[in-house]
């Protein structure tokens, strides 16, 4: 049974939303719940008084400026440190041959022990034992891949493999794994939008080409699927059928845009510091926010960067596809 | 060439663009938020510099921090929320003290004739010492849902509570609030 609150706090949130979004006034609301009494004119005076009271209090227009300059000078302050130490760490011997180390390694623990591990984990979905598995090999498979455009088929692969998953979980009715499905198909996503924003100047359009048709179709799989959802999950179908939508938005982003900024490891070209006169950014930015990401053409010299621009040639030294994958259910 | 321009783009997309080192993205996320952040801090702390500076240093550590960020149902203000409430936290544990009402200065508005804007600068005076005066659930719900208008399902994602909840708790916070604003206006009297 309800309780007195529920349902008045129902009302009184119901009227506040009305009257904060403009629908009504606060008579109009009173007049459209006459039952509710004395109780509600008060309490809707209260937050309405409240509301305008507060309501001048802001920022003023000199502060919101200046702060706005002063934050992007700070922010690209840590990216110019950050890309700084990028462009030197990876340059170092000792470095190169740790990272050569690691993934001989990494291939003999796969053709070893590894290998019988990851056939059998691969047919796996959320909620079966070896699944955790599958991420891993995944999650390795990505950090070993070195070129941006590898980087990039990887995700765009895995985020396929994650609506086939759905689709399993669907078919085989594990509703109680799907919530984990799901998250893990927009996690996967999330990387693939990061990664796309990071790929080369010429190597991106035929990429974004492929990725948006792959997502198009995952589109229409989920259109297909809504109808097989349960109801108790259908919300977070929802999220990741406009989480979808958001990096094909992306994507059509990007292939509108213009071309990326090839500014040298620490240098920051002028115009990426304010707004275009159309007021759009530019894309592809090859700066690190805050060596949170390690970009693909990271310890490039400039004249490096320029020659892998033009051949597309990944050269060997750079290190992509250092951040992990988003924690994911198994 | 046809460029959606930066203001009419999602808050993900920007997100995900200012993951990339994008500054011109956080910029307008910058826009789009800093006044609620403003404004939640204000109300806290009381003082416009001191609410100035912090908000700043929100942005600042939300774009330290966005790598860490996964969208997941959880909208980017709600996230700017919780890292100004944490450095909410770390400022009142630096000054290991609460924020003094008397330093309360309101901005000038010459708009306003002299009476009008004394009289309301003490109700606001009255209101702030009300507001801080309630249990922090009851003073969060007033200021996310009636200061702030966020929408009921965004405040109970961010308060970690469920709408229905979320809706009792504001009902509740109202009722005492008003409560607290009588005895302060008596107490004046």
């Amino acid at each position: 049974m309800k309780n007195r609150y529920n349902s008045r706090s129902d009302i009184l949130d119901e009227c506040l939303r009305s009257i904060q979004e403009g629908k009504a006034t606060l008579e109009d609301c009173l007049r459209e719940h006459p039952d509710a009494g004395p109780e509600l004119r008060i309490l809707l005076e209260t937050a309405v008084n409240t509301r305008d009271l507060m309501a001048p209090i802001g920022p003023s227009p000199e502060y919101v400026k200046t702060s706005e300059a002063r934050l992007r000078r700070r922010i690209q302050a840590v990216q110019k440190t950050s890309n700084a130490r990028g462009a030197t760490r990876p340059q170092s011997v000792s470095w190169r041959i740790l990272r050569a180390a690691i993934v001989v390694l990494l291939m003999a623990v796969l053709l070893g022990s590894g290998w019988g591990v990851f056939s059998a984990s691969a047919q796996a979905i959320p909620g079966d034992p070896l699944y955790p598995a599958k991420l891993e090999f995944e999650r390795i498979s990505l950090a070993v891949s070195w070129s941006p455009i590898g980087n990039v088929t990887l995700l765009a692969d895995y985020s396929d493999r994650r609506l086939e998953e759905i689709q399993q979980l669907i078919s085989k009715n594990r509703d109680q794994d799907l919530s984990a499905g799901l998250e893990n198909y927009e996690g996967t996503l999330d990387l693939l939008d990061a990664a796309l924003q990071r790929l080369p100047v010429n190597a991106g359009s035929a990429q974004l080409e492929d990725v948006q048709a792959r997502l198009s179709h995952h589109n229409h799989i989920l259109q297909d699927l809504r109808t097989l959802i349960p109801s108790s999950t259908l919300e977070l179908f929802d999220h990741a059928v406009d989480r979808s939508r958001q990096s094909r938005e992306l994507i059509q982003n990007l292939r509108l845009g213009k071309g990326p900024v090839n500014t040298p490891p620490g240098q920051q070209k002028k115009d990426t510091k304010q707004l275009s006169p159309t007021g759009q950014p530019p894309k592809h930015k090859t700066e690190t926010p805050l060596g949170q990401q390690i970009t693909n053409t990271m310890g490039l010299s400039p004249t490096e960067r320029e020659l892998e621009e033009k051949t597309k040639t990944p050269p060997g030294q750079q290190k992509k596809g250092t951040e992990k994958p988003p924690k994911q259910k198994g | 060439m046809n460029v959606t321009p930066l203001s009419e783009l999602s808050d993900s997309i920007l997100v995900a663009r200012a993951k990339g080192g994008d500054t011109g993205a956080f910029g307008q996320l910058y826009q789009r938020y800093v006044g609620d952040i403003y404004r939640y801090l204000f109300v806290r702390m009381g003082d416009t510099k001191d609410a100035e500076d912090l908000a700043e240093e929100v942005f600042f550590r939300a774009f330290q921090s966005l790598g860490r960020y996964r969208e997941r149902g959880w909208p980017f203000s709600s996230f700017l929320y919780r890292v100004a409430q944490n450095m909410l936290i770390d400022y009142y544990r630096s000054q290991k003290m609460n924020v003094p009402l008397s330093a309360y200065e309101p901005k000038p508005d010459s708009l306003r004739p002299l009476d009008d804007h004394v009289i309301q600068d003490e109700e606001l005076k009255t209101l702030r010492v009300a507001i801080d005066d309630l249990p922090s659930n009851y003073r969060e719900v007033i200021i996310l849902r009636v200061i702030l208008s966020l929408p009921t399902a965004i405040v109970a994602k961010w308060m970690d509570q469920t709408e229905v909840s979320t809706r009792v708790l504001l009902h509740r916070a109202l009722e005492m609030l008003r409560g607290r604003v009588r005895e302060q206006n008596e107490k004046q009297i």
